[in-house]
């Protein structure tokens, strides 16, 4: 049973929040994951450097020290150089939904004064969608 | 000197093992120390540290990318954890591989200066941990002190007296 006391360190971190501590941890996994993928493809500080096309080592390095809070834009770039992923948009792309029912309405005109309507509805049991009425007024 | 490796469970996880020291007769950790001594002036940026140590144990492991390596003799072990970019805080780490690391103590570093060796706060923080991780790595190489098989902790004498030398 330890018997020291480490109050001043258990009261400051008694104050960091689950949200606090979530977008640190999303940092230096980011960071691992770029580290990870430089060394997949046996990429050094420097490679990484220029195909990104910059000019300051230092920023590679913060890159991957965890501390860096990355714009969306470096992101983006980093995805594409080190062939990964690092923006999930898993969800963002099935939102793009399927539509199985739909009816589209028409309104034609149809001599002088008269038009003629009708509408296109699909069928959610069948494959096809057919033509269901025509009506002229 | 006399000192004893102690666990922070606080910080500790499924990913590393994350110790500090108590010195002499101490009854707080060098971690707190460094907590205290730093928490009015730069607080958001002690609790960053906090959050980051959290991290290493619970979520990424003791990476190389996230120390500013060869703070201390080469072979040694000894690191300091990166600091955001606009903080001037240093903390002097000890690094066993990716699962177990022990937490020293540090202090302010202004960006006016290079080398810790001119801060003399920071040059004393240095030699201590310095001299800690020489006394630890003997002990390692006389097998007194072990790693579990999972090496996420500390096993055997972790109790250090000068006298024992």
């Amino acid at each position: 049973m330890e018997t020291y006391k480490d109050e001043a360190l258990n009261s400051l971190l008694s104050e960091i929040t689950p949200s606090e501590q979530a977008k640190t941890d999303a940092k230096m996994l980011l960071a691992v994951k770029i580290a990870d993928a430089m060394q997949a493809k046996g990429w050094n500080k420097t490679r990484l450097m220029k195909e990104m096309r910059k000019t300051n080592p230092s920023e590679i390095t913060r890159w991957l020290s965890g501390t860096q809070n990355f714009t969306v834009e470096t992101l983006v770039d980093l995805e594409r150089v080190l062939e990964i992923r690092l923006l999930d948009l898993g969800d963002a792309k099935s939102t793009e939904k399927t539509i199985s029912q739909y009816r589209i309405d028409l309104v034609v005109p149809f001599y002088k004064n008269n038009q003629m309507t009708g509408c296109f509805v699909s069928e959610p049991s069948e494959v096809y969608t057919y033509y269901k009425q025509t009506m002229y007024s | 000197m006399k000192f004893r490796i102690v666990k922070l469970n606080q910080f500790s996880g499924n990913k590393a093992g994350v110790y500090s020291v108590l010195l002499n007769n101490d009854e707080e950790t060098l971690l707190n120390k460094f907590v205290r001594e730093n928490e009015i002036s730069f607080k958001s940026e002690t609790k960053d540290i906090l959050k980051r140590l959290y991290s290493i144990g619970h979520s990424t492991g003791v990476r190389s990318q996230f120390f500013k390596e060869w703070e201390g003799k080469p072979g040694d072990g000894v690191c300091a954890l990166y600091d955001n970019p606009d903080s001037n805080l240093r903390l002097y780490c000890i690094c066993y591989g990716t699962q177990l690391m022990i937490v020293g103590s540090g202090g302010y570093k202004p960006k006016t200066i290079r080398a810790l060796q001119e801060d003399v706060k920071l040059t004393e923080e240095n030699t201590l941990i310095k001299e800690i991780s020489q006394q630890i790595t003997q002990r390692i190489k006389d097998k007194d002190i072990r790693f579990t098989t999972d090496f996420l902790h500390f096993t055997g004498d972790l109790l250090f007296n000068d006298e024992d030398y």
